[in-house]
Formats: structure tokens, C-alpha cells, sequence
């Protein structure tokens, strides 16, 4: 205090630094808005992708939970990786769903994303926009390890068939060959999952 | 030495040997002062927007949820009334028909088993499961109906799950939510009713159903003002009263 009572006002010094501590609070707060608005996108597009799994799954689940699904079909599933087309080529044509107004059965693709786009973009959804996998939680038991000539279906768990779905929220394909793209995508983009039960006769 | 160490008559008077700021010192911090306020108010008007938004924006999806919520439930309980049998069907006054369960783009109406096993007073459970009589529509309403012991249906309940009470345009502070329509899927196949006969396809125990909605969010500009009323302290009615043109208003509008 004493150094500024006696002179005529500050220093250059003085006022650099207060101007660059001044500088470095307002950057740092500005710096903030392009990352809240970032995070509003990402929550926006996290929304959809959770919305569009629930959507995929209680359709798939639907589907399979039919009556008319054979025990052969079902076992078939187990291990299954792909996305809707080749579900689709898994089932029999008699468990493909029938839309109001269509004739026979329809593509189950094009059913399931019917208007939607991939995350806050407008780019229309597709069958390699979500990823499917199945399995029955009966690979790895106790019961497998040992005897392992036990027929692993022959267990009540095998009638539950786990189903996840896991969706892009930007314009990010599945690759469709090379294993560690494969990978890196299924790392990205978290997995949905339901559960059905067999409801056929085996 | 410190002027707090001064007589009290130095102090009061140590400022009138000091020089005051000069007008260009004085308008360069005015500006800068300006500046930083108007920016401080576009951060302000910008947050401001981004919170209504987001409000606006939950709001919707609540009342989508609460929708979708109520939708799930009641189609759960859903059973295919293509097998039961016509007299215990709601029959309809103004239709002077037996209801079907019906789905349409904008409108379904299904029949729904619910209900719990009752505890008498003797201790005993009386089955107090009975059908019930729903449609909703793409507007949100809700109705129901429930099969009494007596044979009767009673009175229908209606509600709007949707919230949307005022129309498009009406309100511009809520979020306008709307159901653009219902579409349906079939288990592969023909079905037929408990009389053997063919049932149509508006007619048909959908294998789901799904309902495409909207959240509409209108855009809004506050127009905020104010004007003075002057010495004769009397507002005016319009430009013909003299008073008029020195009235106090202030609007938000």
C-alpha cells in the first residue's frame, strides 16, 4: 500500500499482470460453453441411442418370444453376431412379422428402424448403424466342465437367450470385415441388453 | 508515512490535491466497462435460452414417457378378443354394436384382463380379475371401461396421458407434444375368431405396436420496454388523450 499511496498510478507490470490473470479467468470460462454445448449433444445422442436399443430389443424380443419358434432355431441363435439382416436369415419365414396394410412377411430391418436417424444427425438409420448379438447363458457351467459330453441345451437356462444391441451415435458404420475395427467399434459404443424366453414347443 | 497516520482534516481534504481522471481516461473505461457488461449479458441471454430449451425439452419427453408408460402397461395386459366371446364384449350405444378390439393409425381400443385376487372378510380370495374396456388416441385420451360382477361395463373414465391441453400454438412456454400415429405388426398368418370366421386386419392381437411421437418447441422473443407517463403524472387511452403522449409503461411481452 505504502508503494502505491506515493505514486502517480501502476506500473506497466502492474497492469499486464492484472490484465493476464483477468484474461486467464474469462478464457477459462468461456472455454466452458463449447464443452457444456458439447455435453448437451453427446447427452441428446446418448438418449436416442438408449431409446433406439429399447425400441430394437422389445422387437426382437417380440419376435422370438413367438409360439411358433422350433427348439432347432432357437439352439441356432446361441452365439449369433451380426446385425438385423442376418437375424432375419437366421428365422424362419414364419416368424417374420406381418405390418398392418403389408402383404406376407416384411423386411425386419426396415421395420425396426423405420424413421430413424442416427444420433442429433439426420442421417437415416441403417442395418449397420446397430450391432446384434445373442447367447444363451449356458456356454461355461460347471455341469459343462465336467461332463463334456452332456448335451449343453439340456438345462432349463438354455430356454433364456440374452440379447444385446449396441448402436452408433454418429454416422459410424460397423465394419464389416477387419476383426480389430470390429472390436474397437463394440468398445465405443455401449451394449443394451434384454432377456426372452423360449415360448416354442421343443 | 500512511494517510491513515494524517490529521482528519488532511484526510478529508487529501483527495482535492490529487488530480481526477481525464475524460479520455474516463470514456476508454466507460467503454470497456460497456463492453464487458453487453458481453456479460449475451452469456446471460445465451444461458438463459439453453435452460429453457432443456426445460422445455425434459418436459416433453416427461409427458412422452408418461404417454409410452401408460401405453405399456395397458397393452401388456392386453388379450385377444377375437376369442371372447361376444356378450361379455362392451356393447356399444352408440355404435349399437358389440366392440372389437380395434387399431388404427390414430386411434386403437383393445380389451385388457386385470385385477387382483381380493381378500374377503371370511378370509377367503375372490377373483376380482374382470376385462376392461381401453382406447387411447393419438391426441393422448384415454379411456376405460371395467366389466362389473353384475354383467354391466361402467361409466368410461377418460383421461389425457399426454397432457396436451393446449393446442399447437397456444401456448408458447410448453413444449407441444403430439402422437403422430400408432403402427402394428402380426404374427405371421391367418387368425380366426372364436366363430371360425376370418378376422380382418384392422381387427387382428397385434404382435407389437409401436407410437411415433413429437416434441415440438416453439421459438420465442421477449420484447421488454418501458415509456413515461411525464409531470402530469396521467396516463392516457391512446394517441387521441393528450395525456397519452407522456404516459409510464413498462411491457414484457
Amino acid at each position: 500500500m505504502r508503494h502505491t499511496a506515493h505514486s502517480a498510478g501502476f506500473s506497466l507490470m502492474e497492469v499486464n499482470m492484472a490484465v493476464f490473470v483477468m484474461a486467464v479467468g474469462i478464457l477459462g470460462m468461456v472455454a466452458l460453453f463449447p464443452l457444456g454445448l458439447r455435453e448437451g449433444m453427446q447427452a441428446r445422442a446418448d438418449l436416442k441411442q438408449a431409446m433406439f436399443a429399447d425400441h430394437a430389443l422389445n422387437q426382437i424380443v417380440a419376435i422370438l418370444s413367438q409360439t411358433n419358434m422350433t427348439w432347432s432355431k432357437w439352439q441356432d441363435l446361441d452365439g449369433f453376431e451380426g446385425d438385423i439382416d442376418a437375424l432375419e436369415s437366421k428365422l424362419p419365414s414364419g416368424l417374420m412379422p406381418q405390418v398392418k396394410g403389408g402383404s406376407g412377411g416384411s423386411s425386419l430391418g426396415a421395420m425396426i428402424w423405420g424413421n430413424w436417424t442416427v444420433g442429433v444427425d439426420g442421417t437415416p438409420m441403417r442395418s449397420d448403424h446397430f450391432h446384434i448379438t445373442c447367447a444363451t447363458p449356458v456356454t461355461l457351467t460347471r455341469v459343462m466342465l465336467s461332463n463334456p459330453n452332456l448335451d449343453r441345451y439340456d438345462m432349463p437356462t438354455a430356454r433364456i437367450l440374452g440379447v444385446t444391441v449396441r448402436v452408433t451415435d454418429t454416422d459410424d458404420r460397423y465394419p464389416s470385415s477387419n476383426q480389430n475395427e470390429q472390436r474397437a467399434w463394440k468398445t465405443r459404443y455401449p451394449p443394451y441388453y434384454a432377456e426372452v424366453l423360449f415360448n416354442g414347443i421343443p | 508515512m500512511g494517510s491513515l497516520d494524517l490529521p482528519w482534516e488532511k484526510r478529508v481534504m487529501k483527495n482535492n490535491n490529487r488530480h481526477g481522471f481525464s475524460m479520455i481516461e474516463v470514456m476508454v473505461a466507460a467503454t470497456i466497462m460497456v463492453v464487458i457488461v453487453m458481453m456479460l449479458g449475451m452469456l446471460f441471454q445465451q444461458t438463459s435460452v439453453a435452460w429453457r430449451v432443456g426445460l422445455m425439452r425434459s418436459d416433453g419427453y416427461m409427458q412422452i414417457r408418461a404417454f409410452v408408460g401408460a401405453l405399456q402397461r395397458d397393452a401388456s395386459a392386453m388379450i385377444d378378443a377375437n376369442w371372447i366371446p361376444q356378450s361379455l364384449r362392451y356393447y356399444s350405444n352408440e355404435k349399437q354394436e358389440f366392440e372389437k378390439q380395434e387399431f388404427s393409425d390414430t386411434e386403437i381400443q383393445f380389451y385388457t384382463m386385470t385385477g387382483t385376487l381380493r381378500t374377503k372378510s371370511d378370509g377367503s380370495l375372490e377373483d376380482f380379475r374382470a376385462l376392461n374396456f381401453i382406447t387411447y388416441d393419438t391426441g393422448g385420451r384415454r379411456t376405460q371401461r371395467r366389466l362389473k360382477p353384475d354383467g354391466e361395463w361402467s361409466e368410461e373414465e377418460t383421461s389425457n396421458v399426454l397432457s396436451v391441453q393446449d393446442g399447437v400454438g397456444e401456448n408458447l412456454d410448453k413444449p407441444q407434444v403430439t402422437a403422430k400415429g400408432f403402427s402394428f405388426a402380426y404374427q405371421s398368418g391367418t387368425e380366426y375368431d372364436i366363430d371360425g370366421n376370418q378376422v380382418s386386419s384392422q381387427n387382428r392381437y397385434p404382435l407389437f405396436l409401436t407410437v411415433e411421437t413429437e416434441v415440438t418447441q416453439h421459438g420465442r422473443l421477449y420484447d421488454v420496454g418501458a415509456e413515461s407517463s411525464g409531470p402530469d403524472k396521467r396516463f392516457g387511452s391512446g394517441p387521441a388523450d393528450a395525456a397519452y403522449k407522456d404516459d409510464i409503461r413498462t411491457w414484457v411481452e
